[in-house]
């Protein structure tokens, strides 16, 4: 720990690139190198220097991210005093089951909402409509077959994610934020309008309660604008939370509707083992689209990540603020470092004309940087999302892939995001912060003020995710499966989050806490319950 | 050595698998034992809805069986436990005792169980009086419903078009039924007046229909734009008819034929009914009221395909016969509704079959097959006493009276607007004109559109002969039937309206000694009342396809997705008799249609010249915008959707063992809040020996 | 429907381990995580009787060996969970938002006997809860009317003896006191098998004792957790 914040601090201190390359090298080796050509042929020293710290960020688990002598005046600027990283760590510590408990609530009721419905509304567990990219229905009786169904049906879904996913970079890469930002509403507008709209009328169904539709379309209207609002712009807190918590089954629902049995359980099993990768490897490209999204101080976009605490007011506000202070403070290096990123991650592929569009941007960044943060945040998001949409809208009624898009652009994002907990700097994108941060507690927010920087970030992917895979569990019928599942996917979020605690290191959500599921479901199932069958049955209490 | 090994594997693999399965037992499986049988359900037209539903959660009632009329009192005045569940035997199951059902409302009555007891039952018809009364000709004369001597179903109820607020549940298995009683029996029969204390047999149907109000409701609620999840509230009741000629018809290649076509055929349409109706959900064979029609229709198929030379030999040679059975006739004529409105608008054949469309023009005159009841008592009906009826009527009569051929009956004659319910009724309602004649029998059948409708109810039994049954047969060979069995008396009738038939056709007396075959009659009543696994169809379907299941087909139209079984093998039988062998087509060869390879009698497999076809049996109601449902022009019959029927019976507990444990719960929910609050907020008293600093909750607030 | 009948065992069951969790351990992060961890080792040791039980196939009728090993299971995973948390004690320390949690051993083995508890009473009687919830009552083929109430009534005392049981245990741990584990554990082998009464339906008999059982347990808890005839006097004379 002590080592990560060491090397957070001295990458901040605006340390040269050598430092901060350092720092990260003690923890991935292999990055280090690659980046330092793209710094090394820049030019000017702030850039470069920013750059190291930015590129650092990523390798170095640090916590402390803002504490580098251009943030603090950054998040001094958002309201956020720095403080020395040991404290924040310290804090991060103590607060730790705090924060835990923050996500446990949330990923409790949004299984609950899940498995509610599944029990209450029969349309979500019947599937007899399928997506159009599960071609194999699972229709024979023969297990073999069905295997391998499942197994074509996941691995096609999962190439659409791997390929959406590159793409998404890409096009982040490219800065196609508007497209991107555009989508991502498009596509929550579509989960909060149609979806709901569907989901209502089911409830209604399930329940046999008319409805008039002028009451209908009333409730909609409202419900649909106000979680518009708050996800995208403002509002309360709670109820942005509220909100995506909502989505977030609603898309759980949707994919426990549609995918078939085995499939269902197959695609669960890979997309946690696709979150490893993507997360892990050194080019895994969930690694680089946050590594980017960081470096371009950009904070992940409410649509898609719960947070504990507030953001998206200071989407707005913040982040103004922060770029113009470190503009301020160090200016150029602050400027430049967001900007930088981007040309580094251009010059990646062509350095040259990364440098270029670096040094041409570095003049505007001071007062078009907050315009761009915001956007790259949401772009990035979308920018997942949107190869998706494009891709279902092909598929499948615009409705329907506007929702899925939006899912599966949750998804990528968690992915993207981490899928882990994220405390959140609100501050200025730290990239440091963010990478840390995803992980454990929000050490950084050390600014007592900013106590919503405090909060935790948790993408909607695992929200979604886990409550398929209780829901799925609960449509069996058996109630001791559900619990064992709820537990064991409780447990694994519990180890996830002590690990990065440990490690300080981004990790995905997904992989402990979906095999705890998967193990529990199925080893309840077949084992558990016939025995708890009949102790109950006789009344035995063990 | 190894063969020992791999039988120790498998049986090994086996145990494990057993293993496997061995599921424990859950509470509800104790607690609930399922009933099968089949409900009522919900079916609407364009102003009403009709038939029964339970509620959205399953209707409850406790189990009360009625013996005799008298038990009924109990339920009807005020009972201990409401709401009850009747266990009624048909002969009880009356119009006036379900009245009065309805009339103590759900409260009381939640649920009516039909137990199939039919030892003390007279009648069993639960249609109206008049059937299709609104869509059949508007004369008070065609049937008077108050007048059992012109009605057509003196016995009917009316109950079919009754909306009971309450499930009804047809349960048949004798050891189903005994469950029932014996539940009862055990918890129930006795002391009535302590049913409020004590727990009893109860039972929950689940039939609850998504439709209601109207077809013109559900139909709107539907569609599209209300209704994003695409779930269905109700079809319309849908099928296909099944039409055949016995001359094969010219393939049209390019339109220019078409009119010449149109003015030169000329058809004598033959036409029956195909479907039946009842109560319950895949019950009921309507083996008298429209099993007979078809089979008479098949026999006359049959035989004309048979006797009549080949169509260029005929003395006009562009005359041709047309088979058709309608289906959905018992919903206000759906199929001949919808032939009459193909016909008016050159649908008839539909383009895809690549035939010239069929005119009323080219209809010289149609013979309908209604119910024939009792054969001694057939009546030939027309609007009026046309010259061709009166001919025709000739000529059945003389076969009919032949002494050469014995059948011994006489044809009566009646030409007014008593008309009875029959396709028939279709064509007169768009033109009185129409050269319609009808073969109708007086009324006799006791059991009309219910489920007792069956196999006894024909008095059918199967020879099973093993025969073949295409050839026809000479009048003296009866193969053993007697003259007073089904199959004789269909072969009878069939024989004399084919004769006459013929006659019409080829202008010449039918002096032949072949008649039709009472085997083919036999194996045609097997199919279709005992089991469509069965020779006929085996023989009418492609060799080796898969065999019918061991029970009769649905009669029922159905809705669209529906089985369709009746009207599929109609097709193949149809299609089978109807056709020319070509025995030097090859197998290979015969793939295309009209070209069909058929499996044959003895299944060796047979090329033939097929000339059946379907044709949509969907009202037109469905197909015309904005169509006016009040109008009555079209029969606008919809089904409701189900999610599922079933029935348990398990124990209900009284309302005062509920409140008991709801209370004692509640109890303990507030008694253990205060005292743990009270606890943990002293605990540093309690736990005194800990140092203060460790005690585990706030310090005291009060005491 | 019997909805009432759902409400009144889910009430008398769950009611008091409810109120516990509200006024004990909702309000305190780390008691929850501990709480659900030992619900998860509950659940382990589940999986592990459960195996064994599937595992040797000539023996699933006889349910005393399954619930036999399943105790000895649950006892020694109590012993596991004992271990780690005392293990983990200094981290908890730095962790916990209250010092109360670690400075006070007993909350710490209360909270995971409360998990143990809550986790097995689920486990025992939520399949029989949503079967309570449909329109019928046991009898029909077998059983009585009381099935549900007493189970409840039984899933009650077990929850509350795991508690209990927790609490001595972990005590017993530390100051080496043989004979309370013995107790523990002889006490729920016997209370367990007990239950196989019900099966005969002897409530009267097999409720009874255990609730003397647990009244029992509880009181031997409530003098390790430094309760006292004085203190309990003084605790209801609110002095």
């Amino acid at each position: 720990m002590d080592g990560h914040v060491n090397a957070s601090s001295s990458s901040r201190s605006g340390a040269g690139a050598d430092g901060s390359g350092l720092s990260g090298a003690a923890e991935r080796l292999e990055r280090p190198p690659r980046r330092k050509q793209p710094r090394s042929s820049y030019g000017s020293n702030n850039q470069d220097q920013t750059d190291a710290a930015v590129l650092a960020v990523p390798n170095v688990a640090v916590r402390g991210g803002p504490s580098g002598s251009s943030r603090p005046a950054r998040l001094s600027g958002g309201g956020a005093g720095p403080t020395p990283n040991e404290n924040e760590e310290d804090q991060g510590l103590k607060y730790g089951a705090q924060h835990v408990i923050k996500l446990f609530v949330p990923v409790s009721l949004c299984m609950l909402l899940v498995v509610a419905t599944i029990n209450s509304i029969s349309f979500y567990s019947s599937t007899d409509v399928y997506l159009l990219y599960t071609p194999f229905h699972e229709l024979s009786p023969e297990p073999s077959v069905k295997f391998w169904n499942a197994l074509a049906n996941s691995l096609i879904l999962m190439s659409v994610v791997v390929v959406m996913t590159i793409l998404l970079i890409v096009l982040y890469k490219k800065r196609c934020y508007r497209i991107i930002h555009g989508w991502l509403i498009l596509s929550s507008f579509m989960l909060l309008f149609i979806f709901t709209y569907l989901y209502l009328e089911e409830l209604l169904r399930a329940y046999n309660i008319p409805m008039d539709y002028p009451t209908a379309l009333l409730f909609m209207w409202n419900f649909g604008v106000v979680g518009m609002m708050s996800i995208h712009w403002q509002g309360p807190l709670r109820l942005q939370q509220g909100y995506l918590i909502f989505v977030a089954a609603l898309m759980a629902l949707v994919f426990i509707k549609y995918l078939p049995e085995w499939t269902a359980w197959a695609v669960l099993a890979a997309i946690s083992i696709w979150d490893l990768i993507a997360v892990l490897t050194p080019r895994g490209p969930l690694r680089i689209l946050v590594e980017t999204a960081q470096e371009r101080n950009e904070q992940i976009f409410p649509a898609l990540i719960y947070s504990s605490t507030v953001i998206y007011t200071y989407m707005g506000t913040h982040y103004t603020p922060q770029q113009t202070e470190p503009a301020v403070t160090s200016s150029p290096s602050s400027s430049n470092s967001t900007t930088t990123t981007r040309a580094t991650q251009n010059s990646l592929a062509s350095p040259e004309a990364a440098v270029a569009s670096s040094s041409s941007r570095t003049g505007n960044t001071n007062r078009t940087n907050p315009h761009h943060n915001q956007r790259d945040d949401s772009n990035v998001m979308a920018a997942e999302g949107m190869p998706l949409v494009t891709f279902k809208s092909n598929l499948r009624g615009n409705a329907e892939a506007a929702g899925f898009t939006q899912e599966w652009s949750d998804n990528l994002n968690d992915r993207v995001a981490r899928r882990q907990i994220e405390v959140q700097s609100t501050q200025s994108g730290n990239a440091q912060r963010s990478n840390e941060y995803r992980t454990v507690t929000a050490p950084d927010q050390a600014q007592a003020d900013a106590q919503e920087e405090r909060g935790i970030k948790l993408g909607l992917g695992d929200f979604i995710f886990y409550s398929v895979l209780v829901g799925k569990a609960s449509s069996y019928g058996d109630w001791t499966t559900t619990i064992a599942c709820f537990v064991a996917i409780l447990i694994g979020l519990c180890l996830t989050l002590l690990l990065l605690a440990v490690w300080r290191k981004a990790l995905p959500a997904l992989p402990i806490s979906i095999t705890f599921g998967l193990i529990f479901c199925f080893a309840t199932s077949a084992v558990v319950k016939p025995f708890m069958e009949n102790l109950s049955a006789k009344q035995v209490f063990i | 050595m190894e063969k020992r090994v791999q039988a120790a594997a498998i049986w090994l693999l086996m145990l494990l698998h057993g293993a496997a399965v061995a599921q424990g037992e859950r509470t509800r499986d104790k607690m609930y034992q399922s009933i099968v049988g089949a409900g009522c359900f919900r079916r609407l037209n364009g102003t009403h809805q009709t038939g029964c539903s339970s509620t959205h959660a399953g209707s409850v009632g406790v189990l009360h069986l009625i013996k005799v009329e008298a038990d009924l009192e109990f339920l009807l005045a005020s009972p201990p436990s409401p709401p009850y569940a009747p266990m009624i035997p048909p002969h009880l199951f009356t119009r006036q005792n379900l009245l009065r059902l309805i009339e103590a409302g759900p409260k009381n009555i939640s649920v009516v169980l039909l137990i199939n007891k039919p030892d003390s039952m007279k009648q069993f018809s639960h249609e109206l009086n008049c059937p299709n009364q609104y869509s059949s000709l508007n004369n008070s004369e065609t049937c008077d419903a108050s007048n059992p001597a012109t009605s057509w179903n003196p016995w009917g109820t009316g109950l079919l078009h009754e909306d009971f607020p309450f499930p009804i549940y047809y349960i048949a298995d004798t050891e189903e039924i005994t469950k029932l009683e014996k539940c009862f029996e055990k918890f129930n029969n006795f002391e009535y007046e302590t049913h409020a204390l004590r727990s009893l047999c109860a039972v929950e149907v689940k039939s609850f229909m998504s439709a209601a109000v109207s077809s013109e409701v559900c139909i709107r609620r539907t569609r599209f734009i209300n209704n994003l999840s695409g779930s269905k509230y109700c079809d319309p009741l849908e099928g296909r008819n099944v039409y055949a000629t016995v001359y094969p018809r010219n393939i049209k290649t390019d339109d220019s034929e078409v009119n010449d076509i149109i003015t030169r055929e000329r058809f004598i349409l033959v036409s029956c009914r195909l479907d039946t109706a009842s109560m319950f959900d895949g019950v009921g064979l309507g083996a008298m009221d429209s099993l007979v029609g078809l089979a008479i229709l098949t026999q006359v198929a049959n035989l004309l395909r048979q006797l009549l030379p080949p169509q260029s030999s005929l003395p006009d040679t562009k005359r041709n016969v047309l088979f058709v059975t309608f289906n959905g006739e018992s919903y206000d004529y759906i199929g001949s509704q919808r032939f009459v409105y193909d016909v008016e608008r050159f649908a008839f054949p539909k383009a895809s079959a690549r035939r010239a469309p069929i005119t009323f023009d080219n209809i010289e005159f149609m013979l309908d097959i209604g119910t024939l009841d009792d054969i001694a008592n057939i009546k030939l009906h027309a609007l009026s006493g046309t010259p061709l009826a009166q001919k025709l009527l000739q000529q059945l009569n003389s076969y009919a009276q032949s002494p050469r051929y014995g059948f011994n009956l006489n044809i009566q004659s009646e030409m007014s607007y008593h008309i009875p319910p029959t396709s028939a009724q279709s064509f007169l309602r768009r033109d009185p004109r129409f050269p319609a004649l009808i073969l109708n029998a007086k009324p006799a059948n006791k059991y009309y559109h219910s489920i007792y409708d069956d196999v006894e109810n024909v008095a059918f039994t199967y020879a099973n002969t093993s025969q073949d049954f295409t050839m026809l047969l000479d009048v003296s060979n009866t193969k053993g039937f007697r003259a007073d069995s089904l199959q004789m008396k269909v072969r009878n009738v069939s024989s004399i309206v084919a004769m006459a038939l013929f006659e019409t056709l080829t202008g010449k007396e039918y002096t032949g000694s072949k008649v039709a075959n009472p085997v083919l009659s036999d194996e045609f009543f097997y199919c279709f009342l005992l089991s469509a696994d069965c020779p006929l169809f085996k023989a009418a379907s492609y060799p080796g396809s898969p065999k019918g299941l061991p029970m009769p087909p649905m009669r029922y139209v159905s809705v669209l997705g529906g089985p369709q079984e009746s009207s599929g093998w109609t097709y193949r039988v149809l299609g089978y008799l109807l056709s020319q062998q070509q025995p030097k087509i090859p197998k290979d060869n015969c793939t295309v249609l009209p070209l069909h390879y058929f499996a044959g009698f003895n299944g060796a497999g047979e090329c033939r010249l097929t000339t059946q076809n379907y044709s949509s049996a969907l009202s037109p109601a469905f197909l015309i915008d904005d169509y006016d449902w009040r109008s009555g022009n079209y029969s606008t019959w919809t089904e409701s959707t189900w999610s599922l029927f079933s029935a348990r019976i398990f124990l209900r507990p009284s309302s005062v063992h509920q409140i008991t444990t709801l209370s004692v719960g509640i109890v303990v929910l507030i008694l253990s809040f205060c005292l743990v609050y009270i606890i943990s907020s002293r605990s540093e008293v309690l736990f005194e020996d800990l140092p203060a600093s460790n005690a585990a909750l706030p310090p005291p607030t009060a005491c | 429907m019997t909805l009432p009948e759902f409400f009144g065992c889910t009430f008398i069951a769950f009611g008091p381990p409810f109120a516990l969790f509200v006024f004990t351990i909702a309000n305190d992060p780390v008691r929850i995580i501990i709480l659900i961890a030992a619900a998860f080792f509950w659940l382990l040791s589940l999986l592990l009787s459960s195996l064994l039980w599937f595992a040797i196939i000539p023996l699933r009728d006889v349910l005393a060996f399954g619930v036999f090993f399943s105790v000895v299971f649950q006892e020694c995973f109590r012993y596991i969970i004992y271990r780690i948390l005392r293990s983990t004690e200094q981290g908890l320390q730095a962790v916990a938002e209250d010092t109360r949690v670690t400075d006070n051993k007993h909350i710490l083995s209360y909270v995971s006997g409360l998990g143990f508890g809550i986790i097995s009473g689920m486990f025992a009687l939520v399949n029989v809860l949503a079967d309570m919830s449909g329109p019928g009552t046991m009898g029909l083929k077998s059983g009585t009317e009381l099935f549900f109430v007493t189970s409840a009534a039984q899933a009650l005392s077990i929850i509350l003896l795991h508690t209990f049981w927790s609490v001595i245990f972990f005590n017993a741990c530390d100051t080496n006191n043989y004979l309370h584990i013995a107790y523990v554990i002889g006490s729920h082998l016997f209370v367990s098998l007990l239950t196989l009464l019900n099966a005969s339906e002897l409530y009267t008999a097999t409720l009874l004792t255990n609730y003397i059982i647990t009244i029992l347990t509880g009181l031997l808890a409530f003098r390790v957790a430094g309760g006292t005839s004085r203190s309990f006097k003084k605790f209801v004379t609110c002095q």
